[in-house]
């Protein structure tokens, strides 16, 4: 199987900045370096799909904090106040550059 | 072979670099030296130049002699402190030994900031290893209006931000070793760990940074982010635990529930605007560069850090914050710049002689910009004068004495210009602040009692114990947290021989009371505020 760009990029930055010592240090360094590097990392679209959970949680929570005062004092107003506003346009952000993480696919976030 | 004129061309080319990074350096050393001129001016001014600076003194001498200021502010002296301990602690050791002097938190708090610059310019220099780009980038952060006027002042906010700088270059220096050499190394990544700490326990605000550092864990490797998430949680909630029982529950509730202040929509969007103008050039290069790891290359701990920083900056408009909300995030943009600008300067020296010195003219214009941008500077002597002559900026400042107790006062020449426009902070204290000072200091010693006062520091220059600490007084009624019976109580039998008001941060019935008992003797100007002093209403008077 053939691996991802970015991959193929590491190993052969690895492999060029260790000229110089034994073919076969190299080789064991830049397999360990490799391991080490992409271990379980978080990629570009999770990294995308977890904006996008994040700006549904603050949609949701810019409204439910209304909610909850309503039920506290009893006088529940549906106008949407400044920090609203300013945390639902921070939400629709996310959720767009969430988006337009997810085509980045496996690459390391 | 080249013509001869190429060839002076050429050498015209090389020395261009030179002469526009030579101006660059020469602006933001004299930013340095400002700062040097405001703090040492601070450090020799005894009484409190910032509102809550005599209350940090407090914490400390109470700290030295191993109380804790966590207390019942319901009880005499009334007082408590809402800030952790940490910063107090480091100035402990100089209060011991030179006595409770104002100088000896402002020169930790110094320390901490050029060690923050440091840090600055330390990380730049790993990434770009030019030595006048690394500098630009510890002195741009130096040459911040914010960190200007709050660097020198006896508060624990550059502490916190000193110990987050290091938190965040050290996990950077972490993260490179381990993924260079293969394996984990653990030591470095406790002593991020200890950094964290010591922030958040030097002052609540660090966790957001605490929050950016997991983050970045998180997304590099995140089962090892779990695995130290979890302990490092531990031993914060124990250490709070700890302190909670030792102080009976006091320290929960002036460190936490009493940092619970309304927020002002206005006031946020304000500070937002004025860090942007003022530090545009560090917020565009560092926010482009975030942009750009985020979409072609992996996220650095650094542009995570700067991007929770601005967003926890929306802090800035609760009640009682202001503009040092907002320095981590100049931290941070220091150090994305600098090394955003060190790859443009790779970048075009690969391509060539006139990309390389073309690219280095554009970053130093830009550098020479965003020092136009936070122009300031005192005008308080003919040669600072003409410097800001010579620069062609104004030479005086004209604003009005603030005041909350006395009718408004005209408009004062102030010797001292600011991009960020003239407040309270900036300007250097002078002998005749100190003369006001004194004056002050002399209404409470006329009195037996101690003085009922907004600044610590006329109590402290008499040895009379310090009653009360109003913002936090304010904070915690505007909470529902305290009683002040005792202490209306105290007032209305008058027992306070004296009264000084400032900004009159004090409970609306406390106002009450004492304009029901207390008459202004006195007015007294200092450091750019009215002082009212107020004595026990003669019985003739009522």
């Amino acid at each position: 199987m053939e691996l991802p760009l970015y991959q193929r990029r590491h190993h052969m930055l690895c492999y060029l900045t260790k000229l110089g010592t034994k073919l076969y240090q190299i080789r064991l360094q830049c397999k360990e370096e490799f391991r080490y590097t992409q271990h379980r990392m978080i990629t570009k679209r999770q990294l995308g799909i977890g904006f996008m959970g994040m700006s549904i949680f603050i949609t949701v929570g810019a409204f439910a904090i209304d909610w909850w005062r309503s039920s506290n004092l009893q006088a529940f107003t549906p106008l949407i106040g400044p920090v609203q506003i300013a945390a639902l346009a921070g939400a629709a952000l996310l959720f767009f550059v969430g988006l337009t993480l997810l085509p980045l696919g496996d690459r390391p976030a | 072979m080249k013509p001869k004129s190429v060839i002076s061309g050429t050498s015209i080319w090389h020395g261009l670099p030179g002469l526009f990074i030579g101006a660059a350096l020469l602006i933001f050393t004299f930013y340095l030296l400002i700062y040097g001129l405001f703090a040492a001016s601070l450090l020799s001014f005894p009484f409190d130049y910032d509102q809550g600076e005599g209350f940090e003194l407090v914490d400390t001498i109470m700290l030295s002699r191993g109380e804790l200021p966590y207390q019942d502010i319901n009880k005499y002296p009334f007082y408590s402190s809402n800030y952790p301990p940490v910063f107090h602690l480091a100035v402990v050791p100089l209060v011991w030994v030179f006595g409770p002097e104002y100088w000896t938190g402002r020169l930790v708090s110094l320390i901490g900031t050029l060690i923050t610059a440091a840090a600055i310019g330390y990380a730049v220099q790993r990434s770009t290893r030019r030595w006048w780009l690394s500098s630009l980038a510890g002195l741009a952060f130096l040459a911040s209006n914010y960190v200007y006027h709050v660097g020198p002042l006896f508060r624990q906010h550059m502490f916190m931000v000193m110990f987050e700088t290091l938190a965040i270059v050290m996990l950077v220096i972490v993260t490179e070793k381990e993924e260079k050499e293969g394996k984990s190394w653990n030591k470095g990544l406790l002593v991020v760990m200890l950094f964290l700490f010591l922030a958040g326990y030097t002052k609540q605000l660090a966790y957001a940074t605490v929050a950016a550092a997991f983050i970045f864990l998180f997304l590099r490797n995140p089962k090892r982010a779990v695995k130290w998430a979890v302990p490092f949680a531990l031993v914060v909630s124990v250490t709070f635990l700890l302190i909670n029982l030792a102080t009976d529950g006091y320290w929960l509730t002036n460190t936490i529930t009493a940092n619970v202040n309304p927020f002002i929509p206005g006031q946020a969007i304000g500070l937002f605007q004025q860090w942007f103008n003022l530090h545009t050039v560090l917020i565009f290069a560092a926010s482009i560069f975030a942009l750009y790891q985020l979409y072609f290359e992996r996220l650095s701990a650094y542009a995570i850090w700067y991007v929770i920083a601005v967003i926890n900056a929306v802090t800035a408009g609760k009640w009682g914050a202001g503009e040092s909300y907002f320095v981590t995030a100049i931290a941070a943009a220091s150090i994305l710049t600098g090394i955003a600008f060190g790859r443009v300067l790779n970048w075009g020296d690969r391509r060539g002689v006139v990309t390389g010195v073309l690219t280095t003219l554009f970053v130093t214009l830009l550098f020479l910009v965003q020092a136009d941008k936070v122009f300031h500077m005192p005008t308080d002597t003919p040669s600072l004068e003409l410097i800001a002559q010579l620069l062609d900026k104004p030479t005086e400042t004209f604003i009005a004495p603030q005041t909350s107790c006395s009718d408004p006062r005209p408009e004062e020449e102030i010797k001292y210009v600011d991009a960020a426009g003239v407040g309270l902070l900036g300007r250097r204290p002078d002998a005749g602040d100190i003369e006001a000072g004194n004056r002050i200091s002399d209404w409470v010693s006329k009195g037996d009692s101690p003085a009922f006062s907004e600044d610590a520091g006329f109590n402290l220059r008499v040895n009379r114990e310090v009653i009360t600490n109003p913002t936090q007084l304010l904070n915690l009624y505007n909470n529902g947290k305290v009683d002040i019976s005792q202490m209306l109580a105290m007032i209305t039998e008058r027992r306070f021989d004296t009264v000084i008001f400032r900004a009159q941060f004090y409970p609306p019935p406390i106002l009450e009371a004492i304009g029901e008992n207390y008459d202004t003797v006195d007015l007294i100007e200092m450091n750019g505020f009215v002082y009212c002093v107020l004595v026990p209403r003669s019985p003739a008077n009522g």
